[in-house]
């Protein structure tokens, strides 16, 4: 393609300045649509992954194999330390949580002449410092929150229902690992927010050992929550848990296999992405399509006139495909800037799409994830990517067929109309 | 039928024997026999049955067997009640469960910690929860349901295993509760029961109730064995045996309050 084709192609452009701005509108509209929704859904998606793969699930969770059904105080897992120990020294293991998780009641242990209300609760006996770390439950929680040895956080939701706060005392109420009542007194130290619904409306959180005391459940565990190097790799991961011999009998399963139902709808979602992608492209076509065949059909006297002096008809296929390429792609790149600067704006702000309906409610609640309104869109370099080879694609292929037609034409009959 | 289990079964009989203290313990009081020319007399039985569970007030001691898939634990605890609608429960061993006790009244379930020191209030949210790790729940110690007024009630033949009468008895359309339907059988004279069989609301098979070990305790003969049995949960049953009762007893006024709850030895 020669450089005059090139500059003949721009130059065209300018003839109808118009309808040359419509249909990059047109196309810069579609683009700019697609990277905003896909950034939005890769950010409520990825914000969702990231608290199965991090503080709910982990990539991979250990359990006694009747747990899942059953969460009976009493399905432990046993000789954790050491199993825990064996964890850590392998190579693909980032780091290890384990866990106790019991249910419970709890009330207010201020004293009062009426007695409190309990409320159902959850202890969780956790690593706490462990957890303080990214991706953990208490992901964040800085060192004056964090609860000490007799201490207890309790989850926001559940410290309103009872009406307490930090510095009060915390009744708790449950049953030991061999079915007896047991009952303590702790120390709030912090209310808590958590993405992890039970830790939020109904948690309990102390130390692994103050669990394992209050619950008779010394070196044991209900769950033991490991991470990897990539939680893409937790089919690997859980392979390398398997060959541990103290777990042989336990459940072993990967963040996949935990939440099953959440790993369809990401799958779903990739649909999502191509139906966007075809939107775009089919927005791109019809702006492309009527653009090139209207200047096409506009100067069939033109054509026909640079075919008598000799010009080649593939120079005229160039030349109307070079003009819609160059419209398509001055399209995407409006459409790109306007969406990544977009992006970059929301990014920091955040997008409450809860205002769209009117909402005041900051989150949903979906299989135990808390889900916030508030979303962080996150661009992906192969949503930009998308619109730019589908309406580059696009550019060729509808302006083909108008071109196709001018370099047809016989120059006598065209230059005669 | 009262279908708050625990404390009911204490309450056997005040009612038809006011007097029983009069019955010495070794010689059975005699009791009525509800078949006449060979059909089961049912309004007689279910007006007995009702009964059964009423008493002015009672003191007792029980002994709850909680059976798990992997364990199995035992408690064993003091009972005092007053009508239907107040009871105390105290536990008395293993000894570190000393002194923990449920308190009722009317709708009310209070729950004392001798440990930490503290009464809490179980709240409705919580009635269908578990009574002290065991398969009867909080609801079955506060229903007051009676099968005279919440059931409609009718003989549904003879049982064969375990021979007697079956009742079948059907929620009243506007009676909210926990069962669809319950299939009692009594004796064969109608005075003793024998099983009850349980159905939700959905009209499935929740759970299993038999009466068993029928002897004379104060003064009175019943069933000293109740034993619990959840449908469908293989290994878990709860086993409550009945050492001792005694009817009519002048309780203290401030029994069933809350202070004295907190104070139970």
């Amino acid at each position: 393609m020669s450089f005059v084709t090139l500059r003949m192609g721009w130059r065209n452009l300018g003839r109808n300045r118009k309808r040359t701005l419509l249909a990059i509108g047109a196309i810069a509209l579609g683009q700019l649509t697609l990277i905003i929704v896909n950034s939005l859904m890769e950010g409520f998606f990825q914000d969702v992954l990231e608290t199965i793969t991090g503080p709910m699930v982990g990539h991979v969770q250990v359990q006694h194999a009747g747990w899942r059904e059953e969460r009976a105080v009493d399905l432990y897992l046993d000789h954790v330390s050491d199993i825990r120990r064996g964890l850590e020294a392998m190579p693909e293991v980032r780091r290890v949580s384990p866990r106790i998780v019991s249910f419970a009641l709890a009330a207010s242990g201020e004293k009062s002449d009426t007695p409190a209300e309990a409320e159902p609760a959850v202890i969780a006996g956790l690593d706490i410092v462990g957890e303080t770390e990214k991706g953990g439950m208490l992901e964040g929680l800085d060192a004056a929150r964090q609860p000490a040895s007799g201490e207890v956080v309790v989850g926001a939701v559940l410290a309103t229902r009872m009406g307490v706060v930090p510095g009060q005392l915390l009744a708790v109420i449950g049953q030991d690992a061999d079915g007896f009542p047991v009952s303590e007194l702790f120390p709030i130290k912090a209310i808590i927010n958590s993405k992890v619904d039970l830790i939020k409306t109904m948690g309990i959180v102390m130390s692994m050992e103050d669990a394992g005391k209050l619950l008779i459940m010394p070196d044991q565990a209900h769950e033991i929550t490991v991470y990897g190097h990539d939680f893409q790799e937790a089919d690997a991961l859980k392979a390398a848990i398997g060959t541990i011999p103290a777990l042989r009998e336990a459940s072993i399963q990967t963040w996949r296999e935990a939440v099953p139902q959440i790993v369809q709808i990401i799958k779903v979602k990739s649909w999502f992405d191509f139906i966007f992608v075809s939107i775009v492209f089919i927005a791109a076509a019809a702006g492309i399509a009527n653009t090139a065949m209207m200047s096409t059909f506009e100067r069939k006297h033109e054509f026909g006139m640079l075919l008598a002096i000799g010009s080649r008809p593939r120079r005229i296929v160039g030349m109307v495909v070079v003009e819609s390429v160059i419209l398509g792609l001055i399209g995407i790149l409006a459409g790109t800037l306007i969406g990544v600067v977009l992006v970059l704006i929301l990014s920091k702000t955040g997008f409450n799409y809860a205002l769209l309906g009117g909402g005041e409610a900051d989150s949903i609640t979906y299989r135990d994830i808390t889900i916030s309104f508030v979303i962080y869109p996150y661009l992906r370099f192969k949503h930009v990517f998308y619109g730019l080879i589908a309406v580059t694609l696009t550019s060729v292929l509808a302006s083909l067929w108008p071109a196709l037609l001018a370099a047809r034409l016989e120059p006598a009959e065209a230059m005669h109309t | 039928m009262k279908t708050g289990l625990i404390l009911p079964l204490l309450a056997v009989c005040s009612v038809l024997l006011p007097q029983s203290l009069a019955f010495a313990e070794d010689s059975p009081p005699p009791t009525p026999n509800f078949v006449k020319d060979g059909k089961l007399d049912i309004d007689a039985a279910i007006q007995y049955f009702d009964d059964l569970y009423r008493s002015e007030s009672s003191t007792g001691e029980v002994e709850m067997t909680v059976t798990r898939p992997r364990r199995t634990q035992t408690m064993r605890m003091k009972i005092w009640t007053e009508g239907a609608k107040k009871s105390l429960v105290v536990i008395q061993s293993p000894p570190r469960e000393q002194g923990t006790a449920t308190l009722k009244v009317d709708n009310n379930l209070w729950n004392y910690m001798p440990r930490i020191k503290r009464t809490v209030r179980i709240p409705p949210s919580m009635m269908l929860a578990s009574w002290m790790g065991s398969d009867f729940t909080n609801d079955d110690l506060v229903r007051e349901s009676s099968m005279l007024e919440d059931y409609t009630y009718e003989t549904a033949g003879k049982s064969e295993s375990p021979a007697g009468w079956l009742i079948r008895c059907t929620a009243k359309p506007e009676v909210v509760g926990l069962w669809n339907r319950i299939d009692l059988i009594v004796s064969e004279d109608g005075t003793l029961p024998l099983q009850a069989m349980y159905y939700d609301r959905k009209d499935r098979l929740s759970r299993n109730l038999y009466w068993s070990d029928v002897k004379v305790l104060g003064g009175r003969k019943l069933p000293a064995m109740m034993k619990l049995v959840p449908e469908g949960e293989a290994g878990h049953e709860t086993i409550m045996q009945y050492h001792d009762i005694t009817f009519d007893v002048t309780l203290p006024a401030d029994t069933f309050s809350l202070s004295r709850l907190e104070q139970t030895p």
